[in-house]
C-alpha cells in the first residue's frame, strides 16, 4: 500500500465524511473509493479518445465510402 | 521455419469449394482428402467484422463489443457513428497468447488489425486502413520491403459502380496475386511460428458476379454468359497460389488451415426496411424525399418516430426513446414491450411474393450471454440473409430485387469453410464447426492449453 501526502484541512474533511458514512470503514476506505471512481472514469475517457483519435477526418470519410462501397452503409 | 500456416479465404463459401469446385482445387482438396474439413458457422452477424476478430479471440460480438463495421452509442446523435478498429479490441488475440508463450506470429491482412499492434513479430494491416500513407506495418520498416516486393500494395478492392466486369475481375486477381506473393515473400524472409494471411478476393468476386455464376440467382445473366466460369477461375487461381506456398521448402513441415468467416449466397432481394417502418407508422418524416435518399439526408420527424433501422448484410434498429435520445418518443418503461411488437410484425412480414420471408429479429441479450459496447436495439435478419435489408428511402415500394446502394448480387450465408491439414498425420475427418473454435485450436497445435472463457474449443486431429 502506498501513501500520499494530503493537506491537513482536506484530510479533516475526509475523516469526517467517512466517519459519518455507513459505508466506508475508514478515510482510507472512503479515498480509495472516490480515487477509483475518477481515475477510471478519466481512463476510460482516454480509451474513448485513442479510439476516436484512429481516424483523421480525412480518413473517416474514406474508410467510410469504402464500407459504403462494400454495401455495408446505407 | 513456420509450425503452422494458417490462410483466411474471406467468404470462401462450402457449397462452391466442397461441394461443386472441391475436384478442381487439387490443394485445398488435401484437406479434405486428408485432413480435417468442415462448414465453419459464423458470428452473429456474419459479416467480416466482427467475424475475424470472433475467430481470433474466440469470443462473441457481444464480448468483444462489435456489431458490425459501424456502431451507434445509444443516446448519441441520430446520425452518429464510430467505425469499429483494433484500438476498441481488448480482448487477447491468438497472437498475444502466442506471443506470451515465447511463439513468432506474423500476420498479413487479417480484418480489424488497423491500427497495427506491436507484437513479437510482424502485422501487416487490413483493408479498413485509410491508405499506404498509413502506419500499416508493425514493424514500421516493412513497408519498404514490401513496396520492394509488390510495388503498390493493395488493402482491397472496393468499388460498386457499373465497372465492366473484365474490369472488376482484372482488379481483383491484381490484389489477389499481390497478397499471396508478400506472403510467400514474408515466408520465405521471416522465421515465425505462426502465419496468416487473410485474402478479400473471394468476398469482393461473389458480391460483384454472383448473378453470372449461379442459375437460381433472380438476374443469372443466362448459361452462356462469358463470366459464368469467372469464379470457378478464381478459386483455381487462389488453389494455385496456395500450391506455391505448400511446396515452398520453408513449408514443408508446416502445419497448415484453412478459413473463412462466412459464406455467400444469391441476394433474392432487398427488403427496404426504413420504407417499412414508415408505412407501419414506426418512421415519420416531414416529407418523403423526391430521389432515393439515405436515412440521415432525410427531414424527418424525430419527435414522432418511434424506430428508425440502419441496413446491410443485416438489419440493426433503434428505438428513439425518451430521456434516452434527444427527441425520444416512447418512454423508456414501454420499450421492452415496443421491441416484442416490432419483432412480432418484423417476423410475420411476408415477401413479395406473399410467402414467409422467414425473418428472425433479436435483442443483443438473446443471442450473447454478455453484451458490451454499444448494441443496436435488436438485430434483423431477413429471409435466412437472402432478403438483404436496405435502408435507404425514396423508393416507394418496401421490395427490390436489385441492391439500393450499387451493384451486389450476392449476401453472406452462416457457414464459411474451415480445413486442418498436417502432413503428418494424414487422417480424413468431416467435421462442422464453429468460428470460436480456431483460436483454441491453434494454441492446441502449439502445445498450449485452452485458456478458460474461450467461447470456443479445439478441433481434435
Amino acid at each position: 500500500m502506498a501513501q500520499l501526502n494530503i493537506p491537513d484541512e482536506l484530510k479533516e474533511k475526509l475523516d469526517k465524511i467517512a466517519g459519518d458514512s455507513d459505508e466506508f470503514s475508514s478515510t482510507d476506505d472512503y479515498v480509495t473509493y472516490v480515487l477509483k471512481q475518477i481515475a477510471d472514469k478519466k481512463l476510460k475517457s482516454a480509451e474513448d479518445e485513442k479510439q476516436s483519435e484512429v481516424y483523421s477526418k480525412e480518413d473517416e470519410a474514406k474508410i467510410k465510402e469504402r464500407l459504403k462501397n462494400l454495401g455495408y452503409l446505407d | 521455419m513456420p509450425k503452422l500456416i494458417s490462410i483466411g479465404l474471406d467468404c470462401a463459401t462450402p457449397q462452391l469449394v466442397f461441394d461443386q469446385y472441391i475436384d478442381e482445387l487439387p490443394n485445398i482438396k488435401k484437406f479434405v482428402d486428408s485432413g480435417v474439413h468442415g462448414n465453419l458457422r459464423s458470428t452473429t452477424p456474419a459479416i467480416t467484422v466482427p467475424a475475424w476478430m470472433s475467430m481470433m479471440t474466440s469470443k462473441d460480438p457481444g464480448e468483444l463489443g462489435v456489431y458490425g463495421f459501424r456502431n451507434r452509442k445509444p443516446g448519441s446523435g441520430y446520425d452518429d457513428m464510430w467505425i469499429a478498429t483494433q484500438a476498441v479490441i481488448k480482448q487477447k488475440k491468438v497472437w498475444n497468447y502466442l506471443n506470451e508463450a515465447g511463439f513468432t506470429t506474423g500476420m498479413l491482412g487479417v480484418p480489424m488489425t488497423f491500427p497495427v499492434e506491436k507484437l513479437n513479430g510482424f502485422m501487416v494491416s487490413s483493408f479498413l486502413t485509410p491508405g499506404l500513407e498509413s502506419e500499416y506495418t508493425y514493424p514500421h520498416d516493412l513497408r519498404d520491403e514490401i513496396e520492394k516486393t509488390v510495388g503498390e500494395y493493395i488493402f482491397d478492392y472496393a468499388n460498386r459502380s457499373d465497372e465492366a466486369p473484365e474490369k472488376v475481375l482484372k482488379a481483383i486477381y491484381l490484389m489477389t496475386e499481390k497478397r499471396f506473393n508478400l506472403f510467400k515473400h514474408l515466408i520465405k524472409t521471416q522465421d515465425q511460428d505462426f502465419m496468416m494471411m487473410v485474402e478479400m478476393g473471394v468476398d469482393r468476386i461473389h458480391h460483384y458476379m454472383w448473378s453470372y455464376i449461379d442459375p437460381t440467382h433472380p438476374k443469372f445473366q443466362g448459361a452462356d454468359n462469358k463470366f459464368k466460369d469467372c469464379v470457378l477461375n478464381y478459386y483455381k487461381y487462389v488453389d494455385e497460389k496456395i500450391g506455391e506456398l505448400m511446396a515452398m521448402p520453408e513449408t514443408k513441415d508446416a502445419k497448415w488451415i484453412i478459413t473463412s468467416d462466412h459464406g455467400a449466397k444469391a441476394m433474392k432481394g432487398l427488403f427496404l426496411l426504413n420504407e417499412w417502418l414508415i408505412k407501419e407508422g414506426y418512421l415519420v418524416l416531414n416529407s418523403y424525399p423526391k430521389d432515393i435518399t439515405k436515412l440521415e439526408k432525410c427531414d424527418v420527424n424525430w419527435s414522432k418516430t418511434k424506430a428508425w433501422a440502419w441496413g446491410g448484410f443485416y438489419s440493426r434498429i433503434f428505438f428513439n426513446v425518451e430521456g434516452r435520445e434527444e427527441l425520444g418518443a416512447i418512454p423508456l418503461s414501454d420499450l421492452e414491450k415496443e421491441k416484442d411488437l416490432l419483432i412480432k410484425k418484423l417476423e410475420e412480414v411476408k415477401d413479395d411474393e406473399g410467402n414467409p420471408m422467414g425473418n428472425k429479429i433479436y435483442r443483443p441479450v438473446d443471442l450473447y450471454e454478455k453484451v458490451t459496447g454499444d448494441p443496436p436495439d435488436l438485430l434483423g435478419f431477413f429471409g435466412d440473409l437472402s432478403w438483404r435489408p436496405g435502408g435507404t428511402i425514396g423508393h416507394n415500394k418496401i421490395y427490390m430485387h436489385e441492391n439500393d446502394t450499387g451493384p451486389d448480387d450476392g449476401v453472406h450465408d452462416w457457414n464459411g469453410i474451415y480445413g486442418l491439414y498436417d502432413p503428418k498425420n494424414t487422417n480424413a475427418r468431416h467435421e462442422n464447426r464453429s468460428i470460436y473454435d480456431i483460436t483454441p485450436t491453434i494454441l492446441d497445435m502449439f502445445g498450449l492449453d485452452v485458456p478458460n472463457g474461450m467461447k470456443g474449443s479445439m478441433i481434435k486431429r
